[in-house]
């Protein structure tokens, strides 16, 4: 071995030890912080780079506030600047008119933070539509809130209206500006590694399929837009205290374009990314005032060129170590069985678990499914089978309450369940798969288990970003029963990998995983065994019984492979063009005249045999 | 690891390229002026005037071997920033100017959303900032003390003295009695100007019939001209931007109003005449400058202009001119090239002949004492009708 290689690899070691321990990123923000208040103090640089620099503080936050909903979220705000105006004009007040300029310097920490609450509490404004809507709509709604924030402020008199408000002393400093920015990477870093965070990447990952693990996505959402409202406020409040004069012209869509660029510049979903294009585009634009007018030509053409090559940005959806939660260590944390004592009591195998009362939905004038009545015992396996488009995921999904039926009810262990939303639902003790598998592709197999669950965790969005003890504890219990879940269906080996890598049959198995860590009491399998093998068909057979047996779980299964059917259920109701044909044990259907009618037709042959 | 390391080096790369810029200097007796126009952005059209007139009057003087201070010949150095019409940049604009180029004085920003910030900093660093421009009256004061900037000058007079002397102009030279008021709620400036107007026509004993509001994009003003004619005015104010004049002269014409009709600088654009036709002749508006005015270097600096750049200077590039021209005449008066020493010598700059009129400015006061020039639209053409004088 030559000695090139070993000290290179000498090195790599050791930078791999740096960043796995967390003092190194701490050492660097304490010098940082140091470092900011020497430099302002004895002028160690000169005024035109503070400036910059500082500048550079205020659009990192700008950045990370508006990746938390376009790149974690995955929704589309692109009127971010409208929050930045609330907290800008909030703040200002504060320290102009209500403070006398001489407690300045003391009120200032609080008139930020209370220019942040003030943008969080429009932020619920924004965030109510977006329950409703995502894309291009929210795209508007947010669109429509920057402008109106815009039209509102330029017809206040009392902040100047349109001619712009000023009267702030320069209370923004580098350290102020340095502490700020370094608060929020640490909140929003927090939020995002937390269950909520969780919750916030499951909406951008699949919504529908969050909300039936039991994310409380209008919980999640308002969280996500708070939050991110509130940084926007803060970035606001600094900038109106640096430049001592802030109009309603600042915070136009131009603004609200720059963060844009920011955000997916440096990459979304990722707290490096947004510090990366903050400096770098910050930066440039300065830099660049040598070439005169083509300075803003090169930002665009970047970003153009970047988006052709690199179309997440710079480090789109992934993090830079130090800001990633260090891995949990072997023996770290007690070994939790998957059944804990504090589970609630189960329902004794027998009890009535599900009633359906004249269930019927209709898609338009189509009638997807008509009168449909069940009673299901607890512990049961039952098989629901029909030809294509007869209404067997419709049923699933008035269930699990992505539906609301036309008439009818659904009882769930004594609750009325028709009208709750799919999250309620799942609190309640259902859980599904889906047909075409829904996974949260871009994240780990390990994160896709924690989103169900989402509702074991009992400390709040504050919990988190503070990481209190109550944070560690229960982030401790939910890592070890993860792990405990997915080492018991032997995935654990794939616990770190991306979902989207998974073969197939681990896919169909991680979804039947996640939706057991909710906890469920009944659970709904929509095609479970499709595009499988015969040999894979009887392990997911064997699998099924399994978990009924060690979960205490009741099973619904929607399948066409008959022999899947039944070898596997108890009893098995038959649809057709959303009428339940017939009903009963696998035997009786096997030989129901109607069944081979609906499948074979009229003149159907005798020997069908249910996939012999 | 590789891509973290490729970025934390193309970040402290960009950093020290920042450090760099503008460290190149040579150690000459050039005196550096810096102007900060908004070269990009939603008004570059002004930037483009400002720099054009800056970079004329810098080689006028260059030519001659330089600015005679103290006995001495200085050759004069111009640095020009954009600001991209944005408060921030303008900031930084103005920082670096005064940081990394060691400017003496700053001529701009025009636009007053960045002359505000801009002038703070000049403040604070103690250089004389002249915005040609800015008609923002706080662009000149000090809001913590309610007092004049020291350091902060304009070459323009602000909105409320044009509304003042338009308001004048409408009650004597037009003798007008009843005024409606049509403005663009949207833009500082053209509200300014209504509110201003108002009260001085109402203060000398005319009356305001009515006093309409629409914002910029609005097409129809059926509504508001409705309620205008049922108020029977003896004269319409329009202070608005030429693209919405148009329209609004041809939808009161529509609607039988036969009035005089008045605006303010916010009309003066050449595009103003091809858009109007005939709808607009007779028409009045207040300008900084007229082309065709007979004061004297007008038409000097008209030709050179012209010559140089092959179009007609408008407001920006006469006010960015006498902007140069009341620096260059205080930088020969201070005796010595010292920010503080030419800052004295702005505030005792009395009855100085420049191309948009002529400006004396009091001690205490960044803002001139100018007249106003009237023009009418006649035969297509912006005539020079009168020099208003306060």
């Amino acid at each position: 071995m030559t000695t090139a290689p070993s000290a290179i690899h000498k090195l790599s070691l050791f930078w791999d030890a740096l960043m796995s321990r967390r003092w190194p990123l701490f050492l660097l923000v304490a010098i940082g912080f140091i470092a900011s208040i020497l430099v302002s103090r004895y002028n160690l640089i000169d005024q035109y780079l503070e400036l910059v620099a500082m500048y550079v503080g205020i659009n990192i936050i700008l950045a990370l506030s508006l990746n938390l909903v376009n790149g974690y979220m995955g929704e589309f705000s692109v009127g971010h600047a409208g929050f930045m105006a609330v907290g800008a004009y909030g703040a200002s007040i504060l320290t102009v008119k209500v403070f006398a300029p001489a407690a300045g310097v003391w009120i200032f920490p609080l008139a930020i933070i209370a220019g942040g609450v003030l943008a969080a509490v429009a932020a619920v404004v924004v965030a109510i539509p977006s329950f409703r809507t995502r894309g291009d709509y929210l795209a508007i709604v947010t669109l429509s809130f920057n402008m109106i924030v815009k039209s509102v402020l330029e017809n206040v008199d009392v902040v100047g209206g349109p001619r712009g408000f000023l009267g702030m002393e320069k209370l923004t400093t580098l350290p102020w500006t340095f502490a700020w920015t370094v608060v929020s990477v640490w909140a929003i870093r927090n939020f995002v590694y937390s269950n909520i965070g969780r919750g916030v990447l499951s909406i951008r990952e699949d919504e529908m399929a969050g909300a039936a693990m039991g994310v409380d996505t209008r919980k999640v959402k308002l969280h996500a837009f708070v939050v991110s409202s509130f940084f926007a406020g803060v970035a606001g409040g600094l900038y109106a205290h640096l430049l001592q004069f802030i109009s309603p012209r600042t915070f136009d869509i131009l603004k609200s374009t720059e963060i844009l660029i920011m955000v997916y510049l440096g990459g979304v979903g990722s707290i490096a990314g947004s510090i990366t294009g903050a400096v770098i585009y910050t930066v440039l634009i300065e830099a660049l005032r040598v070439l005169g007018m083509w300075r803003m030509v090169i930002m665009p053409l970047l970003l153009v060129l970047l988006m052709i090559y690199r179309p997440k940005g710079i480090f789109g959806f992934t993090e830079f170590r130090w800001f990633k939660p260090i891995a949990a260590k072997k023996g770290d944390g007690a070994i939790v069985p998957y059944m804990a004592a504090s589970e609630p009591r189960r329902p004794t195998p027998g009890d009535e678990l599900l009633t359906i009362n004249g269930l019927t939905h209709y898609f338009g004038g189509l009638c997807a499914l008509s009168d449909f009545n069940l009673k299901l015992d607890s512990g049961q396996i039952m098989g629901i089978i029909g030809p294509n488009g007869s209404g067997k995921t419709t049923l699933f999904n008035l269930i699990s309450g992505y539906y609301r039926p036309s008439r009818g009810n659904v009882v769930f262990n004594g609750v009325e369940i028709t009208r709750l939303r799919p999250n309620e639902i799942n609190a309640q003790g259902i859980a599904r798969t889906f047909q075409n598998i829904r996974l949260f592709n871009n994240l780990t197999v390990e994160d896709n288990v924690k989103v169900g669950m989402f509702n074991a965790v009992n400390y709040n969005a504050a919990d988190a970003m503070v990481r209190t003890r109550s944070f560690i504890k229960r982030e401790k219990y939910v890592s070890a029963r993860v792990l405990a879940l997915l080492e018991l269906f032997a995935l654990d080996k794939y616990a770190k990998e991306l979902a989207k890598n998974l073969p197939y049959g681990q896919k169909r198995r991680l979804e039947i995983v996640r939706a057991l860590a909710t906890r469920p009491r009944l659970l709904l399998l929509d095609e479970p065994a499709a595009g499988m093998n015969p040999s894979e068909t009887g392990a997911l057979m064997e699998l099924v019984h399994r978990i009924r047996d060690e979960f205490q779980l009741t099973v619904m299964v929607i399948e066409h492979h008959m022999s899947f059917i039944m070898g596997l259920c108890e009893r098995i109701t038959v649809l057709d063009f959303g009428v339940a044909i017939a009903g009963g044990a696998p035997e009786q259907i096997k030989d129901d005249k109607k069944v081979i009618e609906a499948y074979l037709g009229s003149s159907g042959s005798k020997n069908y045999r249910g996939g012999q | 690891m590789v891509r973290f390391c490729t970025s934390v080096l193309i970040m402290v790369l960009l950093f020290v390229a920042l450090t760099m810029s503008g460290c190149n200097q040579a150690k000459d007796d050039a005196i550096h002026i810096g102007v900060i126009a908004e070269l990009t952005g939603d008004i570059p059209a002004v930037g483009a005037s400002c720099k054009n007139a800056a970079e004329m009057a810098v080689k006028a003087v260059n030519d001659t071997g330089g600015i005679d201070i103290g006995g001495k010949k200085y050759p004069l150095k111009l640095q020009i920033e954009d600001s991209a019409g944005r408060s921030d940049q303008a900031a930084s604009a103005a920082q670096k100017l005064i940081t990394r180029d060691k400017v003496i004085a700053i001529i701009g920003p025009n636009a007053s959303s960045g002359a505000i910030p801009a002038s703070e900093i000049a403040e604070t660093s103690k250089v004389p900032l002249i915005s040609p421009w800015s008609t923002n009256p706080k662009t000149t004061l000090d809001p913590r003390t309610g007092k004049q900037k020291t350091y902060v000058f304009r070459a323009c007079y602000m909105d409320s003295f044009q509304g003042r002397v338009l308001a004048a102009f409408a009650m004597g030279e037009l003798k007008a009695k009843r005024a409606a008021v049509l403005y663009d709620v949207a833009s500082e400036v053209l509200k300014g100007q209504a509110e201003v107007f108002k009260a001085t026509f109402e203060e000398k004993g005319g009356a305001i019939t009515g006093f309409e509001t629409y914002t910029t994009g609005n097409k129809d003003f059926t509504v508001q001209m409705t309620k205008i004619k049922n108020d029977n005015p003896d004269l319409i104010f329009l202070p608005t931007y030429y693209s919405d004049v148009p329209l609004q002269v041809q939808q009161a014409r529509r609607f039988g109003m036969n009035v005089p009709i008045l605006g303010s600088d916010a009309w003066g654009s050449h595009d103003l005449l091809g858009l109007c036709g005939k709808d607009c002749d007779g028409s009045y508006f207040s300008s900084h400058f007229s082309a065709n005015s007979t004061a004297p270097g007008v038409k000097k600096f008209v030709d050179d202009y012209k010559a140089l750049y092959g179009s007609i200077p408008d407001d920006v590039a006469a006010l960015t001119y006498d902007s140069f021209g009341i620096l260059f005449e205080a930088m020969r008066k201070s005796g010595k090239p010292a920010s503080e020493d030419i800052k004295n010598a702005i505030q005792k700059i009395t009855g100085f002949q420049g191309v948009t009129g002529t400006i004396t400015f009091h001690e205490g006061s960044g803002d001139p004492e100018k007249s106003v020039v009237i023009l009418q639209i006649k035969d297509g053409e912006f005539k020079w009708f009168a020099d208003i004088k306060p």
